[in-house]
């Protein structure tokens, strides 16, 4: 009798094995497959969805521009909500205000969110990275973004759409926000690569939205709209090939950390830095603090050439 | 009880090995459980810990204000995320503000944001496989919020499970080794048990008691070791004791005259000795295992019936059976031998039925001598004919059983001139003819008639259902039979004749004696008409009536005896002269019907004597006599003695000594003042009883008066041998003695005599002055009579007591008796 419950149980424990080998084997296929399309939505597949109630569609543009129009079903939530403004430059909310904020809009922490601004992918990234400190797993952005929306024909809508408050609950993912402190360590570390977000000028210290003009020690100057081409008339994101091509040198197993003068350029590199698998983060405090804190160290191209 | 059919060493093996494992895997258990314990403490440890190093930070935060090159708080928050993610146990942490809005929200990357769990502060919590913890922001005695941790129980789950793989490990090892362990000591532990049980085994199978078991153990073992061989040793002894015993028994069956079967309790034969074999003819091999029946075939020796069921009988229900007579064993060769037998059950300690023994004895040689025996005493030697008192015998039962519409009849045979033949030719000629004679006789007479030599040349015949006139012609066949008859001898031929008395046996008419009495006079009244010749006994019509009256008187002394309707009376004798210094008392009986006739024994004692009831009679009035009120008062006042009557027939009763000694012991009355009063003729009927009868009664202080004396008129002779006190003169003498001068002398002459031997005397039937005065003269000494005193009930006697009458009143003296019959109780005849 005994033997017989062995041996039972032993047939079954290999059943339960196999299958859930088969059963992880096919998610983790499905998963690779989806991965890329999920960051990156486009219009028509959102349009399939519009009626989705798991799939929260937010304009992150300011409350005008919702009002002039926007996708149905669509709620509003401008990306400058999620800042805290200081003379001394834009911060990110702190968790509390943040939880706040996405309970009243109503944002769930199993939604599906598809983001979208009106096209140029700033907005729309800042509020991509907001999500993603926050904890947010399931996200997407828009293609060309409301612009390409309109210019596709398709339906908007000029009514307000609201979800009922929730119970949010926004966790703090520390990895894809880099500190001061962070960065000054990352200089020293050949191990972290550092990228400059803004333009090359700045980068080169021709110009400073600062005090002090230059960048940050050992970054590199990828500026946020190589990513972007425009399409008659309407910024998207360049192919993917191309992206692929555009980072290249860099080394996927070296965490990154992108920065700009505000937080919103460098969001966009992070953000194709994210879609394309490398482990990215964003200097929050960014050039603002940075070139106005004299104590830390900056590289002026000028000093260089000397 | 699972354990009913397992044998003791598996039955400990299963106890040792359950207990034992059950002790190993408690202590496992509680090892395991206080080294989980111990896990849990240091992860809560691990916690708080964490909680102490970071406090500055969880500060930091809940303190936050913006500032100008100042963090902000999500740098914070995501710097203590940072720190919080190198411990992989630290699942969930919020920490909240003083308002107790969480400030702060981290989960561990491979993990998800669960809600927190309500909890006190400063408790730890394990539920759903983590260890909830909340605690307070306290930094410098200064509260600041509150963080809440969910802390991974792996390292508890992975202690957990690391005892399991080991214990799949351990467990089976254990098992074995106490399973080891269990059959070690059980080994150990039962291998006395296990001598002892082959010891057994050995014992029963080969019932060899010689054996002996050895152990070191003392205690119960060793006890139970001690018991063992002492019991086979006191068996050993048992069985040979049981063998001698046995032996002793089968040399005693095999050496017997009896023959002895026994069997099983089926019925079959398992023993048969010798002597039995002999008998019924089978041999010990062949009467094995067979049915008791076949072999011992018992029959009724009349009937050859056989006796079945007595075997079965005896093996159901344990019945021992006896049979002595009439029994015959048919042997296998069908020979038939008398037998005596028994049949009894042989029974167990638990008297249940084991079987049965039959034992038997061969008896023809007894039961032929016992049959010679019956047949001469019951036939004559000489003509082999039944003899007198074997015809009396069934003459008597026929008599006595016969029925209303029954006819029998007796003839009386007796040979005319056979002296003749005895005279001329001497003895050896008569009994010779005698016996030709009786041969002839018998082959006349039919199948039930029953022909017997009463004597001499007397022939009694009875002749059973014959009506007088059948017997008359069976008579005369037989008188022409005798007449034909020449018998010769030495040349010399005789013709015989015969008498031949017929009497018919009429329905409670008359008694054995009667028909006897009558046969013989009818035989005689033939010899004197003339001889050859027959005469039917025929009762005249006085005589039937009188048979009848008797035995009318017979029911009526019978209903008299059972309702004592019987009265006593008493008559006073007293002495002839004046002096009338003794007093006595004759006890007399009397009938009194229901209507106050009263019947005087004159009327009814013949018929008593005939049918034989004066035994009884007698004993009643001896009973009443001395256990009557008035008579024993009257005794304890007066110096008198009592008169007592005794029959013929009571003296020959052996019974009544005893009796009469019986009721003397009960009875106030003294011995010495009873006297018995008996006949003449009774006496001398049977001297040598009456003699016995006398000294015994003498012994106890009784006196004795003989009654009626004279009428006999031989006993002179006899007086010399009876220890009598008294001497009654018949009344016959007395009645006419003042004109009769023959009974005068006769009277004299007694007196004389009587005085002669010592006796005093006694005159009856006294009933007139002068007779009272002639008997004065003579000088006897006492009188009685109607003249004296009239006979009175014994209630009387007390009445006569105070009266102090003495002499007998004037007015009786005219009143003589009217009958001619006594009035005292005869005895005999």
């Amino acid at each position: 009798m005994i033997i017989g419950r062995i041996k039972d149980s032993v047939f079954f424990l290999i059943t339960v094995y196999l299958s859930g080998c088969l059963l992880l084997s096919t998610d983790l296929y499905a998963a690779k497959k989806t991965a890329r399309s999920r960051l990156l939505a486009d219009t028509n597949w959102l349009a399939e969805r519009l009626a989705n109630r798991n799939i929260l569609i937010i304009d992150v543009r300011p409350p005008d521009q919702y009002k002039a129009g926007h996708i149905r079903n669509a709620i509003n939530l401008p990306v400058d909500d999620t800042f805290i403004k200081h003379s001394y430059g834009n911060r990110v909310a702190p968790p509390v205000r943040i939880r706040q904020l996405f309970r009243r809009a109503g944002l769930k922490n199993g939604h599906w969110i598809v983001i979208y601004d009106n096209g140029l992918l700033k907005n729309a990234a800042r509020f991509y990275w907001v999500l993603k400190i926050y904890g947010h797993r399931k996200i997407s952005i828009l293609n060309g973004g409301y612009n390409q929306w309109v210019r596709e024909k398709r339906a908007t809508t000029q009514k307000t759409f609201t979800r009922k408050p929730s119970n949010y609950v926004p966790v703090i993912a520390h990895q894809y926000l880099s500190t001061k402190f962070g960065t000054l360590l990352a200089i020293d570390n050949p191990q972290v690569t550092i990228i400059d977000s803004r333009s090359r000028d700045e980068y080169l210290g021709l110009s400073s939205k600062a005090k002090r003009f230059g960048h940050i020690p050992r970054a590199q100057s990828i500026p946020w709209n190589m990513n972007l081409e425009l399409v008659d008339g309407l910024y998207k994101l360049k192919p993917w090939g191309t992206l692929k091509a555009l980072y290249k040198h860099l080394d996927k197993r070296v965490p990154v950390i992108t920065y700009c003068n505000r937080g919103k350029e460098s969001a966009v590199s992070f953000f194709v830095l994210s879609m394309l698998g490398y482990k990215v983060s964003v200097y929050d405090g960014a050039w603002l603090e940075w070139g106005n804190d004299r104590s830390l160290p900056i590289v002026k191209p000028d000093d260089n050439a000397k | 009880m699972i354990g009913k059919h397992l044998s003791i060493q598996s039955r400990l093996t299963l106890v040792i090995f359950v207990s034992f494992s059950l002790l190993l895997i408690i202590t496992i258990l509680a090892i395991s459980y206080s080294d989980l314990k111990a896990v849990r403490k240091q992860t809560v440890d691990v916690a708080n810990k964490v909680v102490n190093v970071l406090i500055q930070d969880f500060v930091r935060l809940l303190k936050h204000t913006p500032q100008p090159g100042a963090e902000s708080s999500a740098d914070i928050a995501a710097d203590i995320a940072a720190k919080l993610e190198t411990f992989s146990q630290i699942r969930q942490v919020e920490i909240y503000n003083k308002e107790h809005k969480p400030e702060l929200t981290y989960v561990h990357n491979q993990d998800k944001y669960t809600a927190p769990v309500t909890l006190q502060p400063n408790t730890t919590l394990i539920k759903d496989d983590y260890i909830h913890l909340y605690l307070p922001v306290l930094y410098q005695y200064n509260d600041y919020g509150h963080v809440y941790l969910r802390l991974s129980a792996d390292a508890l789950n992975s202690r957990i499970a690391h005892y399991i793989s080991n214990m799949k490990l351990i467990v089976p090892l254990l098992l074995l080794f106490s399973f080891l362990a269990a059959l070690f000591a059980q080994r150990f532990f039962t291998r006395p048990i296990r001598q002892l049980a082959e010891a057994v085994n050995q014992v029963s199978t080969t019932a060899n008691y010689s054996v002996t078991v050895t152990t070191n153990e003392k205690a119960e073992i060793g006890q139970l070791f001690d018991g063992f061989n002492r019991m086979l040793k006191s068996i050993l002894l048992a069985q040979r004791q049981l063998h001698t015993e046995k032996e002793r028994l089968l040399v005693t069956f095999e050496s017997i005259a009896e023959g002895v079967i026994t069997t099983d309790e089926t019925g079959k034969i398992d023993y048969i000795n010798p002597t039995a074999c002999e008998l019924t003819g089978w041999t010990d091999t062949e009467a094995q295992s067979r049915q008791l029946e076949t072999v011992l075939c018992l029959a009724d020796e009349k009937t050859r019936a056989p006796l079945t069921g007595q075997i079965d009988e005896c093996l159901t229900q344990g019945t021992t059976r006896f049979n002595i007579d009439n029994v015959i064993l048919i042997s296998k060769l069908k020979k038939e031998i008398p037998v005596h037998n028994s049949i009894a059950p042989i029974r167990d300690a638990e008297q249940h039925i084991k079987g049965v023994v039959a034992v038997f004895r061969n008896v023809t040689e007894a039961r032929e001598l016992a049959r010679q025996l019956e047949h001469q005493a019951s036939h004559d030697a000489l003509t082999d004919l039944v003899n007198r008192s074997h015809f009396e015998r069934r003459l008597r039962n026929i008599v006595e059983h016969s029925r209303r519409n029954e006819h029998h009849a007796v003839l009386y045979l007796d040979l005319d001139q056979f002296k003749i033949v005895n005279d001329t030719c001497g003895h050896l000629a008569g009994d010779a003819m005698l016996q030709q004679l009786s041969g002839m006789i018998r082959q006349e007479m039919g199948e039930t008639d029953l022909v017997a030599r009463l004597g001499g040349d007397e022939f009694g015949i009875l002749l059973p259902h014959h009506t007088i006139e059948q017997a008359k012609t069976v008579a005369e066949k037989l008188l022409k039979l005798i007449s034909n008859f020449s018998f010769s001898w030495e040349g010399k031929i005789f013709r015989i004749g015969a008498s031949i008395g017929v009497v018919p046996i009429q329905y409670r008419a008359m008694s054995y004696t009667d028909v006897m009495r009558h046969a013989d006079v009818a035989c005689y009244a033939a010899k004197n008409l003339g001889r050859n010749r027959i005469h039917l006994y025929e009762p005249s019509d006085t005589e039937l009536s009188r048979m009848h009256s008797e035995m009318q008187w017979i029911t009526q002394i019978e209903n008299a005896l059972n309702d004592n309707a019987f009265s006593l009376f008493t008559q006073r004798i007293v002495s002839t002269d004046d002096s009338n210094r003794v007093c006595r008392y004759e006890i007399l009986l009397r009938l009194i019907e229901r209507d106050g006739t009263i019947h005087f024994p004159g009327s009814f004692l013949p018929a008593a004597e005939r049918f034989g009831l004066m035994p009884r009679i007698d004993r009643w009035v001896i009973t009443h006599t001395l256990t009557d009120p008035h008579i024993i008062r009257f005794i304890e006042r007066n110096e008198v003695e009592i008169n007592i009557n005794i029959s013929w027939a009571t003296l020959n009763d052996d019974a009544l000594l005893g009796f009469i000694r019986d009721l003397l012991q009960q009875s106030p009355i003294p011995a010495s003042a009873i006297c018995f009063e008996i006949t003449e003729t009774a006496a001398i009927a049977n001297v040598p009883a009456t003699v016995r009868f006398m000294r015994n009664m003498k012994l106890l202080g009784c006196k004795f008066a003989l009654d009626d004396f004279g009428s006999g008129l031989s006993s002179f002779g006899y007086l010399k041998n009876l220890p009598v006190d008294y001497l009654k003169i018949d009344g016959s003498f007395i009645r006419d003695i003042t004109t009769d001068s023959t009974n005068y002398a006769m009277v004299e002459s007694i007196n004389h005599i009587g005085k002669v031997m010592g006796l005093r005397t006694v005159a009856e039937y006294v009933h007139d002055r002068d007779t009272c005065d002639q008997l004065r003269r003579i000088d006897v000494d006492f009188m009685q009579g109607y003249y004296v005193h009239t006979p009175m009930p014994v209630s009387d006697l007390e009445l006569l007591d105070s009266l102090q009458v003495l002499a007998n009143p004037a007015g009786e003296q005219d009143k003589p008796e009217k009958t001619g019959k006594k009035n005292t109780v005869p005895a005999g005849s």
